[in-house]
């Protein structure tokens, strides 16, 4: 009895915590924005997420050597965002392996205030020069904020479903007539 | 540059991490293994180590499929997403069902949620014949294959790789898919066939066929079938043709070699196995040798044959519910927990000093807060006054109610003046007879509420302070006067808080064994019991609550003199189910019947319609509109505005939204009793709701501001003098964007308020009127106050709130 009380406890418990854990949201590719040959190296960029709203966005470079075709992790790798509006309203960051999922990839998080042309810009330092490539993106506009909870808004939706499934069918069996005994 | 074996490294160390995935797994994985222990504590020996470990494997696999790097690169690499999908579809649904895993799963669920939630779902008809109508060889051969070429289609496989949403789709669809083709396979225990099993070598033969066209297409073909594929770069110097091609030799191996070994063992099972029962009855299309159909839940594909019918029509087949579910089954009645019995902390509570160590400490920090707001700087988020009441006490007050019960009147510290009152003036008058009721504090917290936001009491000090010494004064001169604990019973506007919201908490001050009450003939629980050579006397319930007839925790301030004083230690703090008092409606001691009592059904609407105003008072559009208001009706203070959005949101509204549902649901119902009666009645099913509004609210505050008390501290302690306290820059904590997971929590809180009355509400409907007809009736208008009042809330958690309290700066 106390095995299956204590089972009980870290099944709940388990739940419980379980329900806390956020989705870890790092960079994980998304869509291919741009891939080329950028000085010596092959570079892939990628945003998240798919299509790219104002809000929350993960840039992420996948460096290849042009030559080899090896991937590159210790290049130094910046990435600047400026809406088209406002350029010089740069946001500078430095991507890393740390933010993406990835671990081939360098990313990282920024937030696009506003939808409309953002100029994207990423710069490689190697060891030798430093690289750089530029292209735009178009930004559609924010969903609001709501949009990101709807499950936890529309969550009782879910019992209350079962719950009158579960009582309809209770009040059914309790009508239909006991069947014949055995034998 | 960075060298191969680095680069294996970072694929290695590329594990993602989902919640949603992950819950499930780690959910399925604790009720199987507790069910197959439970199984093989009970003596089964079908359920042995290996099909533990087949159990344990898929689980495993389904981990490393959706978790691990074979998920991370399968964007990156269609050979990777095969594989992904291999595992998906060919070995983790085989060996889930080789778990034999319904019997340990149905055993390792709660025997509650067993016997009340699952047992009417398992014998639904719809869900069975649903079941056993999917897992028919035709059906389940056509879904699989159906779901295999719909999502290997071009425009729907990059649109999955495009949206996670249809990815997760995808892989749900090849997965159960998958699930139900091997079902016929594998047919798990304790379900059974009826037809025969020689089926199953054309079912896996054409199922194979259609897995060779398939990756025929994708090894030879000319082009890139997946425009995702093509834009990403080579990765290894493999072209994304080569990769495709890979991919199809992928698919067809490890498809291939799934449907030979099932083949050849389904085959040799045929040919070589010893005739079992169960084959003899499949292959015969003759009953079983014990001749009694008997089905255990949904998946059975028991399709009876003529003959078979024939017998049976004079034999009723016996519809035997697996005994797990079985009504007679293990009893989930177990013995309430009691926190005396609990180490160290029952010891605490049992010792009759407890209740004054906890007074003192909180008469402390009401000391710090009457000294600081009457004398300190009168900066409220860095004033004790302005931070310690109105966040941190609030905060942990809600929590305490939430997780355990009525912490607060148990360390009450205006206890201490009630004493000195009582010492002083002795406090025999009986309190007024038409004072007993709550009405006067029902007055009394609508006047708090209006003060509170017309003055805004929470952004001054001074004031503060002196509610808290108002507070000692009343506590003093009332029960300095009147007899027994009548501040608490019928003034103190918090003790009626912690009354009303205690309804659904999970502790109760009550009787451990009924039988030792009808034998006791002292009962010192509300008399008291006397001084003796040892111990000081120990007074009875003050509130009047009889321990024996007590009921629910309503009205009680765990002060725990029954507990102290019960000679035979039979009063506890027994666990309870929360808001399990709300459903029924016995004569409570002290209170008699709460459907009969419309004080305390006002009590309760006003508190629960409180808890939305006072939130929506915090909110950026409420304030804006009460700008607007002032400028367009040209008012110089915003008091007759919120005054009237308080006698509205207090009054007038929710009068016309009872009066709306009791009349429909007296009408709907066919109910006699008056429009009042069902009020007073249903009212107490919003309780769970407003709790939830204000645990939301006041959590908020506590968890954006909590830190301001170390600020405040410190300011109180280098302006006093008392020491060089190091002090650090701090920032107003104002028009912050409310975090992610501080906003999840206030949503899941809302929507276990709304689901938890609308239970309640469905029980008081069911057990007031007979039909599901009329109880729906009467309940539905209810149930549209609640959805209402969750609307409401969750609107206002999305809004900009105004933040209480500092934070150091640079956060």
């Amino acid at each position: 009895m106390m095995a299956a009380h204590s089972s009980r406890k870290i099944l709940i418990l388990s739940l419980c915590s379980l329900a806390w854990l956020p989705a870890l949201a790092y960079g994980d590719g998304g869509t291919a924005r741009f891939s080329g040959n950028v000085g010596d190296y092959r570079m892939t960029i990628f945003t998240e997420p798919t299509p790219l709203r104002a809000g929350p966005v993960d840039v992420s470079v996948l460096l290849q050597d042009r030559q080899t075709g090896g991937f590159v992790t210790d290049a130094a790798v910046t990435i600047s965002v400026s809406h088209a509006d406002r350029p010089l309203n740069v946001n500078r960051v430095t991507a890393t392996t740390a933010s993406a999922t990835n671990k081939l990839f360098q990313a990282a998080s920024f937030e696009f205030a506003q939808p409309g042309t953002w100029n994207i810009s990423v710069e490689v330092r190697g060891n030798q020069q430093t690289e750089s490539c530029a292209f735009e993106l178009n930004v559609a506009p924010r969903v609001p904020r709501w949009v990101d909870f709807i499950f936890w808004i529309g969550f009782p939706v879910i019992p209350i479903a079962l719950f009158g499934v579960r009582e309809s069918v209770r009040y059914r069996q309790v009508r239909a007539p006991s069947p014949a005994p055995a034998g | 540059m960075i060298s191969v074996d680095s680069s294996f490294q970072a694929i290695l160390s590329s594990w993602s991490f989902d919640a949603w995935i992950v819950a499930p797994i780690v959910l399925s994985t604790l009720l199987y293994v507790r069910g197959w222990y439970v199984l093989r504590r009970r003596g089964s020996q079908r359920f042995g180590a290996w099909q533990l470990a087949a159990f344990g494997c898929g689980m495993a696999l389904l981990s490393i499929a959706l978790l691990s790097p074979i998920e991370t690169f399968s964007a990156l690499m269609l050979r990777m997403h095969m594989v992904q999908h291999l595992l998906l579809m060919f070995l983790i649904p085989p060996l889930l069902w080789l778990s034999a895993p319904e019997l340990p799963l149905l055993c390792g669920l709660p025997s509650g949620v067993r016997r009340e939630w699952i047992a009417p779902l398992y014998r639904w008809k719809p869900i069975r014949s649903g079941f056993a109508f999917l897992t028919r060889p035709p059906v389940a051969w056509g879904l699989f294959v159906a779901a295999t070429w719909i999502w290997h289609l071009p425009r729907f496989y990059d649109a999955a790789l495009s949206s996670g949403t249809l990815h997760n789709l995808e892989h749900a669809c090849f997965f159960w898919a998958a699930m139900l083709f091997w079902w016929p396979v594998v047919q798990p225990y304790p379900s059974r066939l009826n037809y025969s099993r020689w089926v199953l070598l054309p079912y896996l033969f054409l199922a194979a066929v259609q897995g060779t066209v398939l990756s025929g297409i994708l090894s030879f073909a000319n082009d890139v079938i997946y425009d995702h594929y093509e834009l990403l770069p080579k990765v290894w110097g493999i072209t994304a043709i080569d990769d495709q091609a890979i991919a199809g030799t992928l698919m067809w191996l490890f498809g291939m070699l799934a449907y030979v070994i099932a083949g050849a063992l389904v085959g040799y099972k045929l040919l070589f196995a010893p005739r079992s029962r169960q084959l003899h009855f499949a292959v015969a299309g003759m009953p079983p040798v014990q001749s009694r159909v008997t089905t255990y839940g949904p998946p059975t594909a028991v399709r009876p044959t003529t003959r078979r019918l024939n017998r049976d029509k004079h034999r009723p087949p016996v519809r035997q519910q697996l005994p797990i579910l079985s009504p007679n089954g293990h009893s989930s009645h177990r013995p309430a927990r009691d926190v005396l019995n609990v180490p160290f902390l029952g010891r605490f509570l049992r010792w009759n000093k407890s209740r004054l160590v906890l007074q003192f400490v909180m008469f402390a920090a009401a000391a710090l807060v009457i000294v600081d707001g009457l004398l300190g700087a009168q900066i409220v988020s860095l004033n004790l006054a302005g931070v310690l009441p109105w966040i941190h006490w609030r905060g942990f007050l809600v929590l305490g109610l939430l997780v355990s019960g009525n912490l607060f009147c148990m360390a009450c510290p205006f206890k201490l003046s009630r004493t000195l009152g009582k010492t002083l003036f002795g406090g025999r008058r009986h309190w007024p007879r038409w004072l007993r009721s709550k009405w006067l504090a029902v007055g009394l917290l609508f006047v708090f509420f209006w003060a509170y936001e017309v003055f805004s009491l929470w952004q001054s000090p001074w004031w503060t302070a002196w509610i808290a010494v108002g507070y000692f004064l009343a506590a003093f001169v009332v029960d300095g006067f009147f007899r027994g604990a009548a501040f608490c019973k019928y003034v103190c506007p918090i003790g009626q808080f912690n009354f009303v919201q205690s309804l659904v908490s999970p502790l109760e001050v009550r009787v451990r064994d009924t039988s030792v009450c009808e034998e006791c003939t002292t009962k010192e629980c509300i008399r008291g019991a006397a001084a003796t050579a040892t111990a000081a006397a120990i007074p009875g319930c003050e509130l009047h609550l009889y321990q024996p007839r007590k009921s629910s925790n309503f009205d009680c301030t765990f002060c725990l003199d029954c507990v102290h004083s019960c000679p035979h230690q039979n009063v506890g703090i027994l666990t309870t189910l929360p808001g399990r008092e709300l459903l029924r409606d016995p004569r409570r001691s002290g209170i008699g019947k709460l459907g009969s009592r419309t004080d305390v059904a006002a009590l309760v609407l006003l508190l629960v319609f409180a808890a939305f105003i006072n939130a929506a008072g915090m909110v950026a559009p409420v304030l804006d509109l009460i700008d607007k208001l002032q400028a367009q009706w040209g008012f110089t203070s915003r008091i007759p505005i919120v005054t009237a959005g308080y006698v509205l949101g207090l009054g007038g509204v929710p009068f016309c939204l009872l009066a709306v549902a009791s009349l429909a649901g007296r009408r709907w119902s066919g109910d006699s009793e008056s429009a009042l009666r069902i009020a007073t009645r249903f009212s107490y099913m919003l309780v769970p709701l407003g709790f939830s509004m204000w645990l939301a609210h006041y959590s908020f505050h506590l968890f954006t501001s909590s830190g301001a008390f170390s600020a405040a501290l410190r300011r109180f302690l280098s302006e006093f003098g008392w020491r060089d306290v190091e002090t650090a820059a701090w920032v107003c904590s104002c028009g912050l964007e409310t975090a992610d997971w501080l906003l999840k929590m206030e949503l899941i809180l809302l929507d276990a308020g709304l689901l938890m009355s609308l239970y309640v509400g469905y029980r008081i409907a069911r057990d007031r009127y007979l039909g599901m007809r009329r109880a729906m009736g009467a309940f539905l208008p209810w149930a549209g106050i609640a959805v209402i009042l969750f609307l409401t809330g969750v609107w206002l958690v999305f809004q900009p709130m105004q933040m209480r309290g500092v934070m150091p700066m640079g956060m």
